[in-house]
């Protein structure tokens, strides 16, 4: 089985680095960065800069590049295996189909991986070159800390993405739903119902782990009881796993044409 | 006889309010069977229904007995190679990739994947072509792609929709070599297809789609037979042809006749043979210059069931 899912990661990833769909992502994931960037070039002060990452570019990670890279490296290669029909000849193996998705999955949580690797670590590093806000390691704890959360964001989000890519034909309004509505919006309101929303948990870890308390944007509100690293952990891997299970329910089920 | 390599039993599939294909029974037995039918006959349906892509709305489909709309049925294509009617849309993938791809979701390792690879490409010619991305291949080439992928392993169970289509003249041949050989084999091959002489290339064992429905199934022979009951069409060139065709009509041998202002006939019968010799009798009286009974060959009898059907 490992040879099925490797083949399929091999080619899942072969899809969708390069390309200018990918340049794309990336240009969506450096971004918030170019604050950073435009600062040092035009002389904030050094402890402004590190505020810049703290409170605008770990914010707009989560809201901003966390749903659109999701949505632009999940769903189209699974919606144009579905939409063309060629989802048939990696169905028509002696393997289940989940064993496809699983590589499918995995390829593109990889590349998501890479995407968020430049989103955390590239306006870092250029604030750690290019003032003495902090100390480099304060830069490398801060960026390790979102790069963390959004390394779970690419999980659970993209195990939401591969159900709706194997659920619908239509995957792309629902993902725009569920992970902008849902999860941004519902996960930065006050509220009870917060709670049900991925963001809140990646909001939990990065308090955590980036110390990160509050927003430029004003959309990031305190919160008295934020969920614990554990709590997140937990619900993020689960839901992580209940999306992939429906996934795979849904895949022996919907026709192929 | 041997067990049926498939067997659908009461097989119906709805789009909607577009019925895809209905109660169909068929049994599939090791051979070469052309699935012949128009565009839109059902023929696509039936292979997708069979390797439970899509599932019935009535009925089931077994093949070497796993029920294809339950859970397991997977396993069944460790003995199954199916090549899709869709063009293969791993555009950016080289051949060898895909085809390794392909493999390697075979449970193969990658010694075997390589090994069942290059075996594949050598029986669909295009060894030489392994490291060309697919979409830098024409149709036929991508054709012929497609059927390597179904003959990864060397399955027992053949299923390519419509698998000519966009092949030159000498891929076409190839692949019906091909064909016939895995038949020959004593391997089995669903042949779909709604050009009638390439599925008379490589067998006279028919199963006839049309409008969803099963039209006519068994060997070519036995299907003429079935035509032999319904009335032909015999067309009659000359002069002085109307005495022939009015004691035709008057011994009950024509059913209809119809005359072209260039004096030759056209008549309807289900006495050919009386005809025949009728006209031979008379021939003296006038000047035959032409003769043409239109049953002469596959296309004439699928238009004469489809006729029939509506």
């Amino acid at each position: 089985m490992k040879h099925a899912v490797g083949a399929t990661f091999a080619w899942s990833l072969r899809r969708r680095v390069g390309g200018a769909r990918f340049l794309g992502a990336l240009a969506v994931s450096l971004l918030p960065g170019l604050n950073i960037v435009l600062n040092a070039a035009f002389g904030a002060n050094d402890r402004e800069q590190f505020d810049i990452y703290l409170r605008y570019v770990v914010p707009m990670c989560l809201y901003f590049v966390t749903p659109f890279v999701t949505m632009m490296t999940m769903l189209p290669a699974l919606g144009e295996l579905y939409d063309k029909g060629s989802i048939g000849y990696l169905y028509t193996r002696p393997s289940q189909r989940w064993v496809p998705l699983l590589g499918i999955y995995a390829g593109g949580v990889t590349v998501m991986l890479i995407l968020f690797a430049a989103a955390a670590f590239v306006p870092a590093a250029i604030g750690a070159l290019t003032t003495e806000a902090a100390t480099p390691l304060e830069w490398m704890r801060v960026a390790t800390g979102l790069f963390g959360a959004l390394a779970l964001a690419a999980i659970s989000y993209g195990a939401v993405c591969l159900f709706l890519g194997v659920w619908t034909k239509r995957a792309i309004m629902w993902a725009a739903g569920l992970l902008v509505f849902w999860g941004v919006v519902i996960g930065s309101v006050p509220g009870s119902l917060r709670a049900t929303s991925l963001h809140h948990y990646l909001f939990g870890l990065v308090r955590k782990w980036c110390g990160v308390t509050d927003a430029w944007t004003g959309m990031f509100p305190p919160v008295t009881n934020p969920p614990g690293v554990i709590v997140s952990l937990l619900v993020l891997l689960g839901s992580t796993a209940a999306f992939f299970l429906m996934a795979a329910r849904t895949a022996e089920r919907r026709d192929v044409h | 006889m041997s067990a049926p390599v498939i067997r659908c039993d009461g097989l119906c599939r709805w789009y909607g309010e577009v019925q895809g294909l209905s109660g169909l029974s068929l049994t599939v037995h090791s051979g070469v069977v052309g699935l012949l039918g128009p565009n839109g006959s059902g023929k696509s349906t039936l292979m997708r229904l069979i390797t439970g892509l899509i599932q019935p709305s009535r009925g089931h489909v077994e093949v070497f007995g796993i029920r294809m709309d339950r859970p397991g049925r997977h396993e069944v294509f460790r003995r199954v190679g199916y090549a899709p009617g869709e063009d293969v849309h791993f555009e950016s993938e080289k051949a060898v990739d895909f085809l390794s791809t392909m493999a390697l979701l075979g449970g193969a390792s990658p010694a075997q994947a390589a090994a069942a690879v290059e075996k594949a490409l050598v029986q669909v010619t295009l060894l030489d072509r392994a490291d060309t991305k697919l979409s830098a291949m024409s149709k036929g080439m991508r054709q012929r792609i497609k059927l390597a992928q179904a003959l990864l392993f060397e399955p027992e169970l053949l299923l390519l929709d419509e698998p000519l289509n966009g092949m030159d003249p000498v891929s076409r041949r190839a692949t019906l070599d091909l064909v016939r050989a895995w038949g020959a084999a004593g391997r089995t091959v669903l042949f779909a297809s709604h050009v009638l002489h390439e599925v008379e290339a490589v067998t006279d064992h028919l199963v006839l789609l049309h409008r969803a429905r099963l039209l006519a199934e068994g060997k070519l022979a036995e299907i003429r037979e079935l035509v032999d009951t319904r009335p032909r069409r015999v067309r009659v060139d000359g002069t002085g042809l109307a005495p022939f065709a009015a004691k035709a009509l008057a011994d009950g041998v024509a059913t209809g006749v119809t005359a072209d202002g260039d004096g030759s006939v056209q008549l309807e019968t289900r006495r050919l043979p009386e005809l025949l010799a009728l006209l031979r009798d008379l021939g003296a009286g006038g000047s035959v210059t032409g003769l043409e009974v239109d049953d002469a060959d596959l296309e004439t009898l699928f238009a004469m069931l489809m006729e029939e059907s509506a």
